[in-house]
């Protein structure tokens, strides 16, 4: 049982004796453990380094420490060696001799786990040379390479709570509010209202009991942002509220996070009982008479429990269904009560702002749009994982520069950005500067922060298809327009995709897009037509491919496209015996043909196909 | 915060009580704005959109349903906007593509011009559940049963169920429930009569709740007259003679005076 911290005091001398301890230890082996890593088997790693370690009896001299997420997933497992930085990808139980006895013992690199860049094809050695890191500002996310998300003293030894002692010792709750304020700091959560004003106004409202809401009830498909943070550095939002609950005056806080993030909800779980320990939270928190503790709630997988109402109704044991707030949360939220609720990304960034103080923090990002952002950028890009860029920069950057480019020299076609219910960018687009307002003008929006980067493949048409149908199920259906509305702008998208489309849709779609938007209940009907509306806009001509002409220009609708053989085939039958049908027939030697009766398009022949022979369209 | 709030509505001033909702402030001006889901004897939930109204304040404009939006400041309401307009006239060809037989959506998108539904519009549609065929299409989904089931008879007997389009009211794991008291207090809102309320003698029938429930016969006319269960939750609650619930209200004033 660790002993309580009584006063700011304490907490400076222990972070400063642990960090002196750690200098002690001369090498260690820091490996991913997010969800993506242990995914690709890092725990067996993990294993092998301990017993390495052990079996060389070298306990005293290397440290073999977990943490949370890197964000390179794409290449995981991942590990970082100190001193020297040195960044190995892909890492397998059996390299574990190799990194011990070369790297750690010699100091020498094993060449065949460095990081290779595509376009070059240099080896790199050293984490913060690869393209990938060089170009992002890891405010929020950098202490989660560092740390065991297991191990409070590891967040000590960084500095952590530093900012909770600061604000309890010598900050007035207005002060904090203001300097959140001035900060800039924007909801990250997808709305992107000032974090501050939100703070006011549930400080100036009514009541003895305010409640602090943390929304980790991320849902986009596609984006682990939020889960990253949670499962590599709970602690950091932890601290976070607990400065929104100085600010504000609440007392209780509850973070409202997905069932289906066991590790999140395990790490964080961990944390809170580590941070009780320590009073950081409960009664009396560092000698200062403050009292504040938080909750883990666990969501049961609807995506609408991310708004804010239905989060609230969720944590009341309601069904998680959206209501009207024209009187807002922070006067009557949860139980009535004034309540404030944030993302975990934007309680994550309140200590650095209060730590570093507002304008430092407004010195990084654009007018409008303060900070850094992390995105999980997937889809058709080399370096998927997730990344931390300071607002303005731009997609070009993101998606070239950090994410190496498109796989196999296919052409990039646009970019989706904020989730299921974002828009997505043509290339022109490429070198709009990324914040808020820019966005959001672009007919898109910021969203929580996924990227998905689409290629020449994707067919525009399927992806709002897809994103519509997404929303159309997760709707909750309490309002019309959007429980009906969404449904018939699917169907339609359905006739389009399988050439059934009549001259007058895109109107048609664009006209009720209107009515869900002005006349849903919530964000998600309000903001659902944009992944239709946004393609409509930059990929008119796909539309109408498709509609008047019945075809599909990027070979996606299936109802659209067939299989032909040209003259170039060979007989070489390779893809008569891939065909799952039978379809395909034809002597040896001799040009093969298709029978479009029995052909369920699947591709099969196309891909197996060496000699470029068959044609898709 | 009692103080009395200006609002210009259609061009009409009126000062109404902070927190006065749209739709009251109309009524007292005599002005109409239809509604489907609202019911003053429950709590507003705004959620058929009909009742869409375009809302100014200073610069701010946008669409607000009526009968939950507040009024707490000066504000100008247009109930019949070109916007408001097009908006509801979307909102009822959705309806009218999900209830095309219903009456009281179909008058009610003729007053406002819309004959019929959008011809790219699909029907509502339907699913088979278990071994029970269930059209839905006659339900328009405004919740006063649920309400009323909750908040004035007390038992809350239905609730919805699914998600999105596969929204419905039902009844817990949609078998006969062991609280509904067949009142039939749901009937009796539903602007559509989609419960299949129906009095058979010695039973009453709740198609959409399952409920096959015992009705006391009269001990003087022999008309059956009252649930069963209904009996029993008046005998808990109230104290009255008990041969009262033997008596059907027509012979009651022979034995009682």
């Amino acid at each position: 049982m660790a002993e309580k911290l009584t006063s700011r005091e304490t907490l400076l001398e222990l972070a400063e004796k642990l960090a002196a301890e750690r200098k002690q230890i001369k090498q260690t082996i820091t490996l991913c453990a997010g969800t993506g890593c242990r995914a690709s088997g890092c725990m067996k790693v993990h294993e092998a380094l301990q017993e390495g370690v052990k079996k060389r009896s070298w306990e005293k001299k290397v440290e073999v420490r977990t943490s949370g997420c890197h964000g390179l997933c794409e290449l995981g497992p991942l590990l970082v060696t100190q001193p020297g930085n040195v960044f190995y990808k892909a890492v397998k139980p059996e390299d574990v001799d190799a990194i011990l006895d070369e790297t750690v013992d010699k100091g020498e690199i094993v060449e065949k786990l460095l990081y290779e860049d595509r376009n070059t094809g240099e080896k790199i050695a050293h984490w913060h040379d690869i393209p990938f890191y060089k170009k992002q500002k890891r405010l929020v996310f950098g202490a989660n390479g560092e740390i065991n998300p297991n191990i409070i003293e590891d967040f000590f030894a960084v500095g952590g709570y530093q900012a909770l002692a600061k604000a309890l010792n010598s900050m007035q709750p207005d002060e904090i509010v203001e300097q959140i304020k001035k900060s800039g700091l924007r909801g990250r959560g997808g709305g992107g209202f000032l974090t501050g004003l939100k703070w006011e106004s549930c400080r100036k409202a009514h009541g003895a009991t305010k409640y602090i809401l943390c929304n980790a009830d991320e849902g986009d498909p596609g984006a682990f942002m939020d889960r990253s943070i949670l499962e590599g550095n709970p602690h950091c939002v932890i601290e976070g509220m607990a400065i929104a609950a100085l600010a504000i005056g609440g007392s209780d806080g509850y973070v409202y996070v997905r069932n289906e993030y066991p590790l999140a909800v395990k790490n964080l779980s961990i944390a809170l009982d580590q941070a009780r320990e320590y009073g950081l939270l409960g009664e009396n928190i560092l000698g200062s008479g403050f009292n504040f503790d938080i909750k883990i709630n666990r969501g049961g997988g609807a995506f609408v429990c991310g708004e804010s109402t239905a989060l609230m109704a969720s944590i009341e044991g309601k069904p998680g269904e959206p209501r009207a707030k024209f009187v807002h949360t922070a006067e009557k939220g949860l139980w009535d009560k004034p309540t404030n609720l944030n993302n975990v990304e934007t309680y994550a960034n309140v200590p650095w702002i209060v730590e570093n103080g507002a304008d430092e923090y407004a010195a990084i990002g654009t007018e409008g749009s303060k900070g850094t952002k992390i995105f999980s950028l997937v889809g058709k890009v080399n370096n998927t994982g997730l990344i931390e860029v300071p607002m303005g920069i731009t997609l070009r950057e993101i998606v070239y520069d950090i994410g190496g480019g498109i796989p196999g020299n296919k052409k990039f076609k646009a970019v989706q950005t904020g989730g299921p219910a974002g828009g997505c960018l043509p290339e022109e687009k490429l070198d709009l500067p990324v914040d808020f307002d820019n966005l959001w003008e672009a007919g898109t929006i910021m969203g929580s922060g996924g990227l998905i980067v689409m290629d020449e493949d994707n067919c525009m048409v399927d992806v709002a298809k897809y994103f519509t149908k997404f929303l159309m199920e997760e709707s909750c259906g309490k309002c019309t327009p959007c429980r009906e509305g969404l449904r018939q702008l699917y169907n339609i998208l359905v006739d389009i995709s399988e050439g059934r489309g009549q001259e007058g849709d895109i109107e048609l779609m664009e006209g009720l897009s209107e009515a869900i938007s002005a006349g849903s209940i919530c964000g998600l009907g309000q903001a659902a037509p944009i992944p239709l509306l946004s393609t409509i806009r930059y990929f008119r001509d796909e539309y109408e491919a498709h509609i008047k002409d019945a075809k599909c220009p990027a070979g996606v609708c299936k109802e659209l496209i067939s299989y032909t053989i040209k003259d170039n085939c060979n007989g070489c039958g390779m893809c008569t015996r891939v065909c799952p049908t039978n379809a395909i027939a034809g002597e040896k030697k001799e040009i093969h043909i298709i029978d479009q009766s029995k052909c369920i398009k699947c591709g099969a022949c196309y891909g197996a196909c060496k000699f470029d022979a068959i044609f898709k369209g | 915060m009692s103080n009395l709030v200006p609002v210009t509505i259609d061009g009409k001033k009126i000062e109404v009580p902070y927190d006065t909702t749209v739709l009251d402030a109309a009524k007292k001006l005599g002005i109409f704005i239809p509604t489907l889901c609202h019911n003053e004897n429950v709590k507003p939930y705004g959620v058929c959109r009909i009742c869409l109204v375009e809302m100014r304040q200073g610069k701010r404009s946008k669409l607000v349903p009526s009968c939950v939006f507040p009024l707490r400041k000066e504000t100008e309401i247009q109930t019949n906007s070109a916007k408001v307009q097009r908006v509801r006239k979307w909102i009822l060809q959705l309806m009218l593509a999900r209830s095309p037989n219903e009456k009281v959506i179909c008058d009610l998108a003729a007053k406002y011009g819309v004959e019929k539904t959008h011809p790219r519009f699909s029907p509502h549609w339907k699913e088979e559940t278990g071994d029970r065929y269930i059209d839905e299409s006659s339900c328009i989904l405004c919740g006063q049963c649920v309400r009323v089931c909750e908040e004035i008879v007390g038992v809350g007997a239905i609730a919805f169920e699914g998600r999105g389009a596969h929204r419905r009211v039902t009844t817990p794991f949609d078998v006969q429930s062991n609280v509904c008291i067949a009142c039939g207090a749901c009937e009796y809102v539903c602007p559509t009569k989609c419960i299949g309320f129906v009095d058979h003698g010695a039973t009453r029938e709740l198609k959409r709740w399952h409920m096959n429930t015992k009705m006391i016969a009269c001990s003087k006319c022999g008309d059956y007259f009252l649930p069963e269960p209904l009996a029993k939750l008046y005998e808990e609650k109230m104290n009255l003679p008990a041969e009262i619930y033997q008596i059907c209200p027509n012979c009651r004033d022979s034995v009682f005076k």
